[in-house]
């Protein structure tokens, strides 16, 4: 092969990998003079580095690569590879390099990292998002755990005190009439003290099984939804109400593990058969987030709306709209939701009725969330 | 001039690309965009008169699958270890750097900056910090940073320039 040919194959793997090739030649003044491989340079060779002389001036990050590891790897000789790890230069533009020390010659590549730099920053910014929202909602817990023992010890206390006292009044008084009014005043008491137990029970149980949601593999959405709509047939046809899927999906996986996510579609659609009108339909459609990796899922009821000023209300524990049980059912969807790295919003539909979607990142086959160069 | 390179070592999400923009630029952004890699910023410092520009390498935070790139901290004249006021694990996680770190690079200088101290009602550090005792108590200098209002950054900066160059003096 002569050696224009050499060149000019050279030239085109630089070009395929958007790279540059410099020989690192000694200099006198104990440093390096580059010399160019291959016939072009890249447009961004010039932009970012301005000539093969200029390049430790123009980037400090390459001036510390050529002056520690590169020049580490050139003494040493032998087939040495050493990589740069990624790094921006104004613009942003970002490159890696390489030093290499190949037949006797000393070598630099540098190649443009756009691609790598994306693909790296898309998974750790994920990753730490979701580490973050973690411990936020853990944290929550924590915060609501010591706040609801505060609360059910502050209602029941007095309680049990009264309760104590009108037995113990209700065994000497002789008066049938006096009886009776205490015997009404200690069953009401019961029940006040019931419901804040099993107010708190609830609570805790939300708050503690949270800490235990494992996604796994995920779940078949659109197989838990059919069939949940199965299980409410009877109290929909109480109110001649009509179901409608809107899909155009067979099966699709999204994150979540069955127990839970059946709950959080079994609240959305409690809620709808809550708010409807007698005859009324409700719609549950599925479907992709364009671009996103995630899946829609939405409750559509015929009912009155919501007002927007209560649409964030509606998830908060206790909200007099949320249904569930003691008003915590959209609570509890939204803490799972968001705990699976999805969100949850509600909203009034332009013709009337409320709308209430999830979205949650999509499975692929492998188990995984699947990122956007899946698609 | 005398250039100093100074590299940020912690946790991801503490607010170290944070703390450079608000000492570069003057900016503060409550969006968080996770670092890949490193970049270079600089700013001109004049301690007792003398100039010194600081080369700041504002490194990828560490996680649990990413150690930090250690090929970047070659020749540091200085660290900034920066920890998050809100997020305890952080200072456990940057002690167990900072002893590597001390190890391979023992004549640089370093400093600790507890960042995100406007964040009061979060804060998970005790006043009386038992591991800031121990870590002053070894001569370690700490800064309760807040790169949203700007609280103590330029000082931080300030302080490590100084030593830096109280360093390479002696």
């Amino acid at each position: 092969m002569n050696e224009e040919r050499s060149e000019s194959l050279l030239g085109g793997i630089l070009e395929g990998f958007d790279s540059v090739a410099l020989e690192a030649v000694p200099a006198e003044d104990g440093g390096f003079e580059f010399h160019l491989l291959g016939d072009n340079a890249p447009a961004w060779f010039a932009g970012c580095f301005g000539s093969e002389s200029e390049l430790c001036d123009h980037s400090p990050f390459l001036e510390d690569f050529v002056l520690g590891h590169a020049t580490d790897a050139w003494k040493n000789g032998t087939s040495a590879d050493v990589k740069s790890g990624i790094w921006e230069e104004p613009g942003p533009r970002f490159f890696e390099a390489r030093a290499l020390h190949f037949d006797s010659a000393s070598l630099l590549l540098i190649s443009n990292a756009h691609e790598a730099h994306l693909r790296e920053q898309l998974f750790n910014q994920h990753a730490h998002e979701e580490a973050l929202n973690r411990r936020r909602l853990a944290k929550e817990r924590e915060r609501k755990e010591i706040l609801l023992d505060c609360i059910v010890h502050d209602l029941a206390s007095p309680l049990s005190t009264i309760l104590m006292n009108v037995q113990h009044v209700r065994g000497r008084i002789e008066s049938e009439p006096l009886r009776k009014a205490l015997e009404r005043a200690q069953t009401q008491a019961e029940r006040q003290r019931d419901l804040i137990y099993s107010i708190s029970n609830l609570f805790s149980t939300e708050l503690g099984g949270l800490a235990d949601i494992h996604a796994g593999q995920g779940v078949d959405a659109i197989e838990i939804v059919e069939s949940l709509i199965e299980a409410h047939r009877t109290e929909a046809d109480a109110k001649l109400l009509q179901f409608r899927v809107e899909t155009e999906m067979d099966s699709v996986r999204v994150k979540g593990d069955r127990e839970h996510f059946e709950r959080v579609v079994d609240n959305l659609l409690l809620n709808a058969i809550q708010h409807s009108p007698p005859a009324g339909k409700v719609t549950v459609g599925i479907a992709p987030v364009e671009d996103a990796n995630r899946i829609q899922i939405f409750v559509r009821d015929e009912g009155p709306g919501i007002p927007e000023n209560r649409a964030e209300a509606l998830f908060e524990p206790f909200s007099p709209e949320s249904e569930g049980e003691a008003g915590l059912g959209l609570y509890f969807c939204k803490m799972v939701v968001e705990l699976w790295g999805g969100s949850i919003a509600a909203r009034s539909e332009p013709f009337g009725g409320s709308r209430i979607e999830i979205e949650l990142p999509q499975i692929g086959e492998n188990g995984n969330e699947k990122s956007k160069t899946d698609a | 001039m005398i250039k100093k390179k100074v590299c940020l070592i912690g946790a991801y999400a503490v607010g170290k690309t944070s703390l450079v923009r608000k000492y570069v630029d003057g900016i503060f952004s409550d969006e968080y965009l996770t670092t890949v890699g490193v970049k270079i910023d600089q700013r001109q410092e004049n301690i007792d008169g003398t100039d010194i520009l600081l080369m700041v390498w504002d490194i990828a935070g560490r996680d649990e699958v990413q150690p930090v790139q250690k090929s970047f901290l070659t020749r540091t004249d200085a660290f900034i270890y920066v920890i998050d006021g809100t997020r305890r694990e952080t200072l456990d996680a940057v002690r167990v750097e900072m002893a590597e770190i001390r190890n391979d690079y023992p004549d640089a200088v370093s400093i600790l900056l507890a960042n995100k101290y406007d964040l009061t009602e979060e804060w998970e550090l005790e006043e009386n910090e038992p591991a800031f005792e121990e870590l002053r108590g070894e001569g370690l200098e700490i800064l309760l940073t807040s790169a949203k209002t700007g609280e103590n950054v330029a000082e931080a900066f300030a302080t490590v320039a100084r030593l830096a160059v109280r360093e390479s003096n002696e």
